[in-house]
């Protein structure tokens, strides 16, 4: 078991034949990703790495079945990349573009909520069930070394955190399950609440890890679905970002949701909201491996 | 980006919405040869929240009093902010105040409409002391707004026709979604003695992603407060030259250990490792997207443009594609030319890091400089611990050197 994708799971990339999209197709085919086609409009008939292109997702899925949508596309052809996939019928839509006007993004969610599909991002770097499947760049050349399999969930808002997230993690001897980047753009197609549920469900998995920082609601959102559940049964630590920021308001550092804004989603806020919902929150990034370690650990005793 | 007042209203002008009839001015000159009908609310232009508690907005009665006003206020500091525009309104009869907002709520991942028929004031303040006067509406980006959205709010007001209201709101998600507004505000939105609804302070805060797009273009601004002559000199680095990122952001902060991070999520983690182990970061900022060798050395020299400095610390995470030995070797020319007498720690990881650390150790014993390389094996935050230590001893030596 893993969450949203595993060895079964069956792959389009839209954008395919771009410098991104390519690079993306080889690393996922490296670790066993069954990528079945691709996308590029006026590229119809072409061949990367093997895999077929097509000129749009309705003649792809004539040839073939689908179960997940990469989208890797420039920002300004996203939105009608992912209304295609959507339209389409594709229910899970992973969009590792960055940059994707939010107005788009509104319109892509508000899409995909009438038609019972999932979005991971936008700015997402992929979706990773460890030793199964990849979806998108995540754990591309060298960072492939700080993914292990084991029974740890990893949920991060920043991509090349969700990367070292694992790292702290494999170094302190446990595995992933599935590590999901949401990516941190002012609307998140899915944040952590919706991927929390999974986890929730998903019997592999027995602990799971957040990273977290500055802007948005999704720490806060959390926080008050694990009250209102009262836990979830699974231990959950967290690290968030941000504490150099407290004073700066109305700045984006490092992502356009990342942001305080009159004075709200500021760490201090996210922290003490998590900590009331029962989630250890770390001071110190790569105390996450050991604090899981313990806490599992209790589980186990 | 935050706009600001006659900014905003000119969006609204674009599409249709009323507004009360300012003018902008932009110099001593151009306020001579006006000639207004006094009095005129006078209105300082700029992005801070609280310019009229700050003494921004006041009502002027002649020239002699406008003059002063232009006079004290163009192109002096106000709020932090050089004041480039000044504007004189005018003085609308007033029946009732209204707030009218359109912003995107980011746990519903949809726009939402604020009404309240207590304009005026911080909508904020609003929520909390008289939460009945205010009404959220939720609307479906799909579907648009829809006319049982505009009764629900309807229902706060009063003595305004049915068809004024509903194009008041139908006009303002017109401009929210046709200028790629993050957020738009009006407030206060007046009902005039002539049964109109006109805005009379209004705020628009763009989505840069879309500027690309829109058809009106606003000159640059990045911040509330006046940028400090390196924030102005990073964000110059990426003008000219469109490969990777470098300096976009620059924040100068008060420490002593100059900061060059690698990556969005990397940067603010290894900012809060280094203060978590008690150093004090001298600025923020960060590079990422594999930039060429050049705008990496320009970032350097700007981050060590500053006395006092007791370290350098360099991280990101693994990276995927971008180039380690370049952009290291952008630092490095910077090191030995300024023969830093500070300790250097870097960690990072990906392409061609091996041949990263042995440039690293060549200039180390050439030049005699204290850097340390560390890859994958050393977690972000453990480096930014010996950041720290190393920083801390050479303070000591330099003290007992006196």
């Amino acid at each position: 078991m893993a969450i949203l994708i595993d060895e079964n799971t069956k792959y389009l990339i839209q954008g395919i034949t771009g410098k991104q999209g390519s690079r993306a197709l080889r690393e996922m085919l490296l670790v066993g990703s069954k990528v079945v086609c691709g996308v590029t409009p006026g590229k119809a008939g072409q061949e990367v790495e093997g895999v077929k292109v097509f000129g749009s997702v309705k003649d792809a899925l004539i040839s073939f079945d689908v179960d997940c949508s990469l989208v890797m596309v420039p920002p300004r052809f996203a939105k009608a990349a992912i209304v295609e996939a959507i339209e389409s019928g594709i229910k899970l839509i992973n969009v590792v573009t960055e940059n994707i006007p939010v107005h788009d993004m509104a319109y892509c969610i508000a899409l995909a909520c009438k038609n019972g599909c999932r979005i991971i991002g936008a700015t997402s770097t992929g979706i990773y069930s460890v030793g199964k499947s990849k979806c998108g760049p995540i754990g591309s050349g060298k960072s492939k070394i700080a993914f292990s399999p084991g029974c740890v969930g990893v949920i991060s808002r920043s991509g090349g955190m969700s990367c070292e997230t694992s790292l702290v993690l494999t170094q302190a001897g446990l595995g992933q399950s599935t590590v999901v980047s949401t990516g941190s753009d002012v609307l998140m197609g899915s944040d952590f609440v919706d991927i929390v549920k999974l986890f929730e469900e998903d019997q592999e998995t027995k602990g799971i890890v957040l990273f977290g920082e500055i802007g948005s609601r999704c720490e806060e959102d959390l926080a008050q679905y694990l009250i209102s559940k009262g836990g979830i049964g699974k231990p959950i630590v967290a690290f968030i970002s941000g504490k150099f920021a407290r004073g700066i308001e109305n700045v984006s550092l490092g992502h356009a949701g990342a942001i305080v804004e009159n004075g709200k989603g500021t760490r201090d806020e996210k922290v003490k909201a998590l900590i009331s919902a029962g989630v250890r929150v770390v001071d110190v990034h790569h105390e996450i491996g050991q604090v899981m370690k313990e806490m599992l650990g209790e589980i186990d005793g | 980006m935050k706009l600001k007042e006659f900014e905003s209203k000119e969006i609204l002008r674009r599409v249709g919405f009323s507004k009360s009839d300012g003018i902008v001015v932009k110099s001593f000159d151009e306020f001579d040869n006006l000639d207004l009908d006094y009095p005129k609310m006078f209105k300082v232009q700029c992005v801070s929240n609280g310019r009229a508690k700050a003494g921004g907005v006041f009502v002027v009665k002649d020239s002699l009093v406008a003059r002063e006003a232009v006079v004290k206020f163009l192109g002096s500091e106000f709020l932090g902010e050089t004041i480039t525009e000044v504007m004189f309104d005018e003085l609308i009869e007033i029946s009732c105040e209204y707030y009218f907002g359109i912003l995107f709520d980011v746990s519903k991942r949809c726009p939402v409409l604020i009404f309240s028929n207590k304009g005026g004031v911080d909508i904020e303040r609003v929520k909390i002391e008289s939460p009945d006067s205010i009404l959220m509406v939720d609307i479906d980006y799909v579907d648009g707004v829809r006319d049982e959205d505009i009764l629900k709010m309807f229902s706060l007001c009063q003595d305004v026709d049915f068809e004024e209201f509903s194009g008041v709101v139908l006009k303002l998600y017109d401009a929210f979604v046709m200028f790629d507004m993050k957020m738009i505000e009006v407030n206060p939105l007046v009902l005039n003695n002539k049964g109109k609804l006109v805005g009379v302070d209004c705020v628009c805060v763009t989505d840069e992603d879309a500027d690309f797009r829109r058809e009106i273009k606003f000159s640059d601004r990045t911040n509330t407060r006046v940028a400090t002559p390196r924030e102005i000199a990073a964000r110059l680095i990426d003008k000219d030259d469109h490969r990777g990122v470098a300096g976009k952001t620059f924040i100068d902060l008060d420490g002593d250990i100059g900061i060059l991070t690698v990556g969005g999520g990397a940067s603010m983690t290894l900012m809060d490792s280094l203060i978590e182990f008690g150093g004090k970061p001298a600025n923020f900022t960060e590079y990422s997207g594999n930039p060429p060798m050049e705008k990496v050395e320009k970032l350097t020299r700007i981050v060590l443009d500053r006395v006092g400095l007791s370290g350098l610390f360099i991280g990101g995470v693994i990276a995927n594609f971008t180039n380690i030995r370049d952009t290291i070797e952008g630092t490095l020319n910077v090191l030995i030319e300024k023969k830093v007498p500070f300790p250097v720690v870097i960690r990072r990881a990906g392409p061609f890091d091996d041949e990263a650390k042995k440039l690293v150790d060549e200039v180390c014993s050439k030049y005699g400089l204290d850097i340390s390389f560390y890859d994958e094996g050393v977690a972000l935050s453990e480096a930014a611990k010996i950041m720290v230590e190393k920083s801390n001893e050479y303070k000591l030596r330099k003290e007992s050197a006196f």
